[in-house]
C-alpha cells in the first residue's frame, strides 16, 4: 500500500486488534467464572462439529489399525516367545487362582456379599481423541439421547477407563485416569489401603495419601473404593507398579493404547453433579434410558441413603 | 480506498485454513488414544508464525483468531486464552515483520524461539494468575523445544508443498 498523506488505518488496525484481543480475554473469564455454562457451550459446539466429519475420519483410523496391524506381524516371533514364557508364569498363576477362588467362594457364601448386582451399561465407540498435550480424554458417540449422565464411570473389557464428563446430545467425553484433573478414590488389595488415583499426564497415574506405604506393593490390585459416591466400588482400575522416581504408581488394566468400543457404567447419579446439574438445565433430562437425576437437593438426599456402603448388603 | 479482495489474498488465505484444518485433524484422529507420549510440538502455532514472517498481507487477524479459538474448542483448552495470546503474538510478529524481512534464517528462527517462548510464558502467567491448574513445568519446556525444533521443518514443509516465499521486492510494496 502506497503511503499518501496522514495514515488512517493503522491506527483503527490497531484498535480493533486490541478490542478483539479484549473480547477473547473477555471469554477466557467468562470460562473463568462460569465454567459449567462456558463447558457448555463447547460440548454443544463439539456435539455439532465432530459427527460432521466422522465419515472422514472412519478410513483413516481402519487404515492405520491396518498398518499397526502389518507391524505386530513383524514382531511375531518375539510375541511367540514372549508368549510362551508368561503362558509358563500363568499355570502357576492359575494353580494359585484355583486355590485362592475356593477359598473366596467359602469366604463369600460366609460373608453372603454379593458384589454390584445391577450394573448395566452402554456401550460407545470412541470417536475423537479430544485432548491437547496436557489434557487426556476421548469423545464417545453416545449422549444424553442415550441417557448418558455426567459422572458415570466408563470401562472397556478389562479395567476403569475414566469418568464422563461433558455430555453432549450425541457425543460425550471421557476423562482418562491420566488426566491431570482425575482424581479417583481406590482401595489396594489384599490389604484394603486406601489412596486417591491422581493423573499426572504420564501412562502411569499415581497413588497418592498411601496411609502405610509398608502395605502397597508393586503388583497389588488396585479397584475402586466407591467413596463419595461417584463410582461403583470394586471396579478393577489396575496393578501398582513403582515408578522410576521411587512413588507408586498404577498400570492401568485397561489396554490404553487401544481404546475402541468402551462401556458407560450406568451407576447412580452422584449427588454432588445432581445438585449443580440441576441448577444449570431445569428438567433437560427426559431420556428413556438410565436413571433420573432428582429435580431438588432435598429429593437427591433422600434417594441416596448417606451411609450406603454401595454394597447390597 | 474499498476493493474487493485480490485473488492472492483469498487463495492464501484458503490455504491457510485447508493446511490448519489438516493439522488438526490429523490431531484429532483417533490413532494414538489413550496414550500419554511426550507432548509434541505446537505446529499450528509454528505455521502461523512461519506464515506471518513470510505472507502477513495473506493472514488477516480475524482468521488467526478463528483457526485458534476452534483448536480451544476441540481441544479442551482455556476458551479464548490462549487465542488471545497468539494474537498478540502474530500481531507483534507482523509489526517487526518489515524489519526481520532481510535477515538470514537463523537470525528469524531464533527472534521467533524468544517469541513462543514469551507467548508461553505469558499463557502460564495468566494460568497461575486465574488460579487455573497448570501443567507441569517440564512438559511445557519439552513443548517449547519440540515447537521450536519443528519451525524449520515448517517453513520448509510450507516452502515446498504450498509454495509458501517470502514477499519478492517487486509484488509487495
Amino acid at each position: 500500500m502506497v503511503r499518501k498523506g496522514p495514515d488512517f488505518v493503522t491506527p483503527i488496525r490497531r484498535v480493533l486488534i486490541a478490542l478483539m484481543a479484549l473480547a477473547l480475554l473477555a471469554l477466557f473469564l467468562f470460562w473463568r467464572i462460569d465454567s459449567p455454562r462456558a463447558e457448555q457451550m463447547r460440548t454443544a459446539l463439539i456435539d455439532r462439529i465432530v459427527p460432521r466429519f466422522e465419515w472422514a475420519l472412519v478410513p483413516v483410523t481402519r487404515v492405520s489399525q491396518m498398518i499397526a496391524g502389518f507391524q505386530s506381524y513383524a514382531r511375531i516371533y518375539e510375541q511367540n516367545q514372549e508368549l510362551r514364557r508368561e503362558l509358563q508364569r500363568m499355570t502357576a498363576w492359575k494353580e494359585a487362582a484355583v486355590q485362592l477362588e475356593q477359598e473366596n467362594s467359602k469366604l463369600l457364601a460366609q460373608n453372603n456379599v454379593r458384589i454390584d448386582p445391577a450394573l448395566t451399561s452402554v456401550t460407545g465407540v470412541v470417536m475423537v481423541d479430544s485432548g491437547s498435550a496436557f489434557r487426556q480424554s476421548v469423545l464417545l458417540n453416545v449422549g444424553a439421547q442415550d441417557g448418558i449422565v455426567e459422572g458415570w464411570a466408563t470401562m472397556d473389557g478389562l479395567g476403569l477407563v475414566g469418568r464422563i464428563s461433558g455430555v453432549g446430545l450425541r457425543t460425550s467425553r471421557v476423562v482418562l485416569l491420566t488426566d491431570p484433573s482425575s482424581r479417583i478414590p481406590v482401595i489396594v488389595q489384599p490389604t484394603g489401603e486406601r489412596a486417591l488415583l491422581t493423573g499426572d499426564n504420564t501412562p502411569l497415574p499415581l497413588l497418592e495419601f498411601i496411609e502405610t506405604s509398608d502395605n502397597v506393593r508393586p503388583g497389588d490390585r488396585v479397584v475402586t473404593s466407591g467413596d463419595g459416591g461417584v463410582f461403583p466400588p470394586n471396579l478393577l482400575v489396575g496393578q501398582v507398579a513403582q515408578g522410576s522416581d521411587g512413588r507408586m504408581r498404577l498400570r492401568t488394566a485397561a489396554d490404553y493404547g487401544r481404546l475402541e468400543f468402551l462401556r458407560v457404567l450406568r451407576s447412580h447419579p452422584a449427588e454432588a453433579v445432581a445438585d449443580s446439574d440441576a441448577v444449570i438445565r431445569p428438567g433437560r433430562w427426559n431420556g428413556p434410558a438410565g436413571p433420573q437425576l432428582p429435580q431438588s437437593p432435598v429429593e437427591a438426599a433422600e434417594a441416596t441413603d448417606p451411609l450406603d456402603p454401595g454394597t447390597a448388603p | 480506498m474499498m476493493q474487493l479482495p485480490s485473488r492472492d489474498l483469498v487463495i492464501g488465505t484458503g490455504l491457510f485454513l485447508l493446511v490448519t484444518w489438516l493439522l488438526l485433524f490429523m490431531r484429532l484422529l483417533p490413532l494414538s488414544a489413550g496414550v500419554t507420549g511426550w507432548p509434541g510440538p505446537d505446529l499450528g502455532l509454528a505455521l502461523i508464525l512461519a506464515w506471518m514472517l513470510r505472507r502477513p498481507d495473506q493472514l488477516g487477524a480475524p482468521v488467526i483468531v478463528l483457526v485458534v479459538l476452534i483448536e480451544d474448542v476441540l481441544l479442551m483448552r482455556p476458551l479464548g486464552l490462549w487465542t488471545a495470546v497468539v494474537l498478540i503474538g502474530s500481531e507483534a510478529a507482523r509489526v517487526r515483520e518489515p524489519r526481520w524481512r532481510d535477515q538470514p534464517f537463523m537470525v528469524e528462527w531464533l527472534r521467533v524461539a524468544v517469541l513462543i517462548g514469551l507467548m508461553m510464558l505469558g499463557y502460564r502467567f495468566v494460568q497461575v494468575l486465574a488460579v487455573l491448574p497448570v501443567a507441569a513445568l517440564g512438559q511445557v519446556i519439552l513443548q517449547f523445544l519440540a515447537t521450536v525444533a519443528a519451525y524449520p521443518l515448517v517453513v520448509f514443509a510450507a516452502r515446498w508443498l504450498v509454495g509458501l516465499r517470502r514477499m519478492g521486492r517487486g509484488d509487495g510494496a
